[in-house]
C-alpha cells in the first residue's frame, strides 16, 4: 500500500516537473515571439543574439537573412528582458576609415588599385553598447601568439573585472549586463560590417 | 624582516577582499541569470495550453510579416545576391556593392557617400537596355564640368542590358567590369554579371521585395 503511494507520488511529481520545464520553455517562446514583432514590422534590419542556441541571425520582416555561429559565450550581471534593445555604440580600437576620392581618380578599373571599404579591414575585437547598461564584447577565436597574449587580458578581464564590475554596478543600482562572444574571425567582421548604430536585437538568454 | 611580514599581511588581506568581491560578484551574476524567465508576470500565470495557442497565434503573425514570392537579399559584405522563394535559394549571384569612399564637391558644399543603402526596399523600376543619367558627381569625380545640358549626362551601355531600381537613384544593373565583381567598388548601386542580371530581371516584378544588409 505506502509502496503504491510512495510511486503515485514520485509520478505526479515528475509529470509537475516536467510541466513546469516546458511551461518556462513555452513562455521563453512567447517573450520571444512578442518582442520580435516589433523590429519585424518595420522595414529595418535586426539582430537576434540567441546565446542559448549559440547562434547570431541577420533578420527582415521575421526570415532569417544571415546567420552566425557563436563559438563560445559568457555571461555577467543582468538579466536581459526579451525586448529590442538599440546598439548605441560600436567601439573599438582602430576603426575602419574612409578614403576620400581624390579629383580626376575616378577609374577604379585596375583590380588592384582599389581603395574601398571591404570586409578585411573590419575590427575583429570590439564592444556593441546597447540600451539599459548591456555591452557586447565581440572577440575571433584564439589563434596564434598574439591571440595568446590577448587572452590573458580575457583572464584578467574574466575573471576580475567583470566580478567586480556587476558587484559595482549592483551596489549603484545601475543595470549592467556583460556578454562576451567569440565567433569565427570572418564573422566578427560581417557582424560589425552589418550591424550600425540605431539598429535592434534581441537577445535570448 | 617586520616590513616584509606586514607586506605580506597586506598583499594576503588585499588577495582576500578580491576573492570575496569575485565571489559575491559570481554569485549575483548566476542569481540574476538563473531568473531569467521571471520577467513577464502576466504570462506566469497564464495556463501551459494558453500559452501555446498564443505562441502559434505569435508565430502565425510573425510568418505573415515575411515576403511574399520571389525576393531578393544582397550581402554588401560579401558582395553576394541571393534570389530567394521562402527558405529557399533560387541563384546566387557575385556582385559589386558600395565602395564607402567619399567625395567632396570642389565647393565644399556637397559630400556624397559611396555606400549601398541597407534595409527593405522594393523593385520600383525595371528597364531594358537603361541609360545612364550621369549625376554631378560623375562629373566631379572625373575632374569635368558638370554641363547644363540634360542631354550631355546621357551614356549608353554602361549599365548593361537590364536595370532594376529600387528608389534614390540606385539600380540593380550590368557592369563592363566584370572582373571586379565581388569587390566593393560601386557608388552605391549593385553591379550584377549579365546571366544572373537576366534572371533576376526575369524572375522579379514590380513590388519585388529587396533586403540589404
Amino acid at each position: 500500500m505506502w509502496f503504491r503511494l510512495i510511486c503515485l507520488l514520485i509520478a505526479f511529481l515528475i509529470s509537475a516537473g516536467a510541466e513546469c520545464s516546458e511551461k518556462e520553455k513555452v513562455k521563453k517562446e512567447h517573450d520571444l515571439l512578442k518582442s520580435e514583432l516589433k523590429p519585424a514590422s518595420r522595414p529595418n534590419i535586426y539582430f537576434i543574439f540567441d546565446l542559448e542556441n549559440r547562434k547570431i541571425y541577420f533578420k527582415a520582416r521575421g526570415t532569417v537573412l544571415r546567420e552566425l555561429t557563436i563559438e563560445d559565450v559568457k555571461l555577467w550581471g543582468d538579466t536581459v528582458a526579451a525586448k529590442p534593445h538599440s546598439l548605441l555604440k560600436k567601439s573599438t580600437l582602430f576603426k575602419p576609415g574612409r578614403s576620400r576620392i581624390k579629383k580626376g581618380d575616378g577609374g577604379t578599373d585596375d583590380e588592384f588599385k582599389i581603395d574601398a571599404l571591404e570586409l578585411e579591414d573590419m575590427p575583429v575585437h570590439y564592444t556593441l553598447n546597447m540600451d539599459e547598461g548591456i555591452s557586447i564584447f565581440i572577440r575571433p577565436k584564439s589563434e596564434g601568439l598574439f591571440s595568446w597574449v590577448c587572452n590573458i587580458g580575457y583572464l584578467i578581464k574574466r575573471y576580475v573585472s567583470r566580478p567586480v564590475f556587476t558587484v559595482l554596478n549592483t551596489l549603484r543600482g545601475k543595470p549592467f549586463t556583460a556578454i562576451d562572444v567569440v565567433l569565427d574571425k570572418k564573422d566578427t567582421q560581417a557582424l560589425y560590417w552589418a550591424i550600425s548604430e540605431g539598429s535592434e536585437s534581441i537577445i535570448n538568454m | 624582516m617586520v616590513k616584509n611580514k606586514t607586506f605580506l599581511r597586506i598583499i594576503f588581506i588585499l588577495c582576500g577582499v578580491l576573492l570575496f568581491v569575485e565571489a559575491i560578484g559570481y554569485y549575483i551574476g548566476a542569481h540574476k541569470v538563473a531568473h531569467a524567465n521571471t520577467i513577464d508576470k502576466k504570462a506566469n500565470r497564464k495556463r501551459l495550453a494558453d500559452l501555446r495557442a498564443e505562441n502559434s497565434i505569435l508565430g502565425s503573425r510573425l510568418r505573415s510579416l515575411n515576403p511574399d514570392g520571389i525576393y531578393i537579399v544582397i550581402d554588401t559584405a560579401r558582395n553576394r545576391l541571393f534570389l530567394k522563394y521562402g527558405n529557399k535559394t533560387v541563384r546566387e549571384a557575385i556582385v559589386s556593392t558600395g565602395s564607402g569612399n567619399i567625395l567632396k564637391d570642389p565647393d565644399g558644399r556637397r559630400k556624397w557617400v559611396f555606400d549601398t543603402p541597407r534595409g527593405e526596399f522594393k523593385v520600383k523600376t525595371k528597364y531594358v537596355a537603361p541609360l545612364w543619367t550621369k549625376p554631378d558627381w560623375a562629373f566631379i569625380e572625373e575632374d569635368e564640368t558638370i554641363p547644363k545640358n540634360f542631354k550631355d549626362r546621357i551614356e549608353n551601355g554602361v549599365l548593361g542590358d537590364y536595370s532594376l531600381g529600387f528608389g534614390d537613384g540606385y539600380f540593380i544593373h550590368g557592369t563592363l567590369y566584370t572582373r571586379l565583381l565581388g569587390r566593393s567598388v560601386t557608388h552605391g548601386c549593385i553591379r550584377v554579371g549579365d546571366e544572373d542580371l537576366r534572371a533576376i530581371y526575369t524572375a522579379s516584378g514590380i513590388g519585388t521585395k529587396i533586403y540589404i544588409f
